[in-house]
């Protein structure tokens, strides 16, 4: 069975998106549900936002508070640039390099978020949620999510710093 | 971890006299072990924002995954902070301390 490549770089140096029509409307309706909670809520109203917005000084609040009221502002609004990005191009059939990685760190956001909410561990298999069939469809989601953010980082190769 | 200096402390950093203002310590910035981020991705993020060669990436990387962190940086604050803030925006678990 032929592997199947979401990310593919070309000979032209963009790459060819590679994803099912519903594929494409699914990772869309994330992008837009994640972008709701994002403007809705905050870390403290939303403890799994907190794994997008950690402290730069877990001991020293008042140092932390600078760095967010400095860095918290240009952290959101380049996540929403980002999903910006990817609702533009859910439909496309090339995306440029840079779009690409703009992709690969909102489905990992999401992961992230989608990950805290289920309490991943490192040894977090389909078995744990035999029983929830909701908590199941989002790992089902979230495993999905980590399959395109793998493939992702092995289209782009080693990075240009 | 074992150190083969049996002797006592060095005083870094300071004087005879309790005269002279802070040193300028140098930060280090912290990354740490989570559940969720892909090695794969840790390491493409390593060589992308620290320009480090696949094998340091990795070999940090790896440091983080077995010992529960890696110091992948350090120098001045606002450097740091720099450092701390690009390693947020791609969902790394990093914080920054003073190097003492």
């Amino acid at each position: 069975m032929a592997r199947r490549e979401p990310f593919a770089r070309t000979r032209k140096g963009d790459f060819r998106l590679d994803l099912e029509p519903h594929e494409r409307e699914t990772l869309a309706h994330l992008a837009r549900e994640f972008r709701g909670l994002l403007t809705a809520r905050t870390p403290s109203s939303d403890p799994s936002l907190q794994r997008l917005f950690p402290p730069a000084y877990p001991d020293d609040p008042l140092q932390n508070f600078d760095y967010e009221r400095v860095a918290g502002a240009d952290l959101l609004s380049d996540r929403l640039d980002g999903l910006d990005t990817v609702e533009r191009t859910a439909g496309a059939e090339r995306l440029r390099e840079d779009e690409v990685l703009t992709w690969m760190r909102v489905l990992n956001d999401i992961r992230l978020v989608m990950g805290s909410r289920l309490d991943i561990t490192e040894e977090t298999s389909f078995e744990d949620f035999e029983d929830d069939e909701e908590a199941a469809v989002a790992f089902e989601l979230y495993a999905y999510l980590t399959w395109l953010v793998d493939t992702a980082v092995e289209a782009l190769g080693d990075p240009a710093p | 971890m074992s150190s083969d200096t049996a002797v006592a402390p060095v005083t870094r950093g300071r004087t005879e006299t309790d005269e002279v203002v802070e040193p300028d310590v140098p930060w280090i910035v912290i990354v740490w072990n989570d559940p969720i981020n892909l090695m794969s991705y840790v390491t493409f993020v390593f060589q992308k924002l620290f320009g480090f060669p696949r094998a340091k990436a990795e070999k940090l990387m790896m440091d983080v995954h077995l010992k529960g962190k890696a110091v992948v940086a350090n120098g001045a604050k606002d450097e740091c902070e720099g450092h701390v803030a690009r390693l947020h925006a791609h969902g790394l678990w990093a914080t920054m301390q003073k190097d003492v």
